[in-house]
């Protein structure tokens, strides 16, 4: 939860999109839409989620419960994630700015898409796309997250998967709130590039933690 | 080769109009005075052509630069959100 909580390009689109709503319409009509987007982004959390969950129910109905395979594999998996967000997730060599390392002609596009959304389904479907361009980070989280709520199998499954949806989309309310109290994108900006490496170190070491978690899960078994 | 270089000016003066409304655009996001802003981004954009009146070939990035650089003596924010706004992500 902490790590999506973290993932930076949501956060930027929704910056761009924000920023640009407010120099094309007035500042109620962006903070409406802005929230279009948020819902976007629920939306695909929620769906990834339940696809998960379907798959990882499948998989234990059908051949018994994971085999420490499974975890090891995983803990590989969110190894190579560790390594990947602190060394590649910013695109390496700008200093000064938030570019993540996606193709430039797909962060052009988002960026277009961000300024040229023009009523509240285009907006949603801005933040599933954005949202769904995460899943390189994310779905192995929502893999092991399914697998814990199967097997501890409580009343609390759905308080856990609001929750996930609440911490996943948290930092967009935080943005939202910012750009409510007169705050501006160059601000926002500026505080992005200062957490930069915060946010490298803190992505990637929960993303070793859940590796050795993992590993640990595969031995224990 | 008329026809060539009337296209090249027509591709010059759509990236001005492009960079002028965006401007605008960045302005009202940032909270500038829409008539204060108008003026100024009008000033940075003769500027700017005044100083790349030379070259054929206007690249964005060119334009990106010297019209932000200009931009710079009348509102660093809106310098800053032209120049780097397509480094967000």
């Amino acid at each position: 939860m902490l790590i999506q909580g973290f993932l930076e390009l949501g956060p930027g689109v929704f910056a761009c999109f924000y920023h640009h709503a407010l120099g094309k319409t007035s500042a109620k009509k962006a903070d409406d839409q802005s929230l279009s987007f948020i819902l976007g982004t629920e939306i695909c959390v929620a769906l990834v989620f339940l696809i998960s969950y379907i798959i990882v129910t499948f998989f234990i109905t059908r051949n018994g419960p994971f085999s420490p395979i499974f975890f090891w594999v995983m803990s590989g998996i969110f190894l190579v994630e560790a390594i990947a967000t602190f060394f590649f997730y910013f695109r390496p060599g700008t200093k000064k700015s938030t570019e993540l390392s996606l193709p430039r002609s797909l962060a052009k596009s988002l960026i277009y898409h961000a300024e040229n959304t023009k009523n509240r389904s285009s907006t949603i479907a801005l933040g599933l796309v954005t949202c769904a361009l995460e899943l390189i980070f994310t779905f192995p989280l929502y893999i092991i997250a399914s697998t814990a709520i199967f097997y501890a199998n409580t009343s609390m499954s759905f308080v856990f998967i609001i929750a996930y949806i609440i911490i996943a989309t948290a930092p967009l309310f935080a943005i939202r709130t910012f750009f409510r109290t007169d705050h501006n994108l160059v601000e926002l900006q500026l505080i992005r590039i200062k957490k930069k490496l915060a946010t490298r170190i803190i992505v990637s070491a929960s993303f070793l933690a859940l590796s050795i978690a993992t590993l640990i899960i595969g031995f224990s078994l | 080769m008329k026809n060539s270089t009337n296209d090249k000016s027509e591709k010059n003066d759509k990236l001005w109009k492009d960079a002028e409304a965006e401007l605008k655009i960045h302005a009202r996001a940032l909270g500038l005075a829409p008539g204060a802003s108008e003026i100024f981004i009008k000033k940075s954009l003769n500027a700017a052509q005044k100083s790349l009146k030379n070259r054929k070939i206007i690249l964005r990035a060119d334009l990106t630069r010297t019209v932000s650089k200009e931009l710079k003596k009348y509102n660093a924010d809106l310098a800053y959100v032209f120049e780097n706004y397509d480094k967000i992500i």
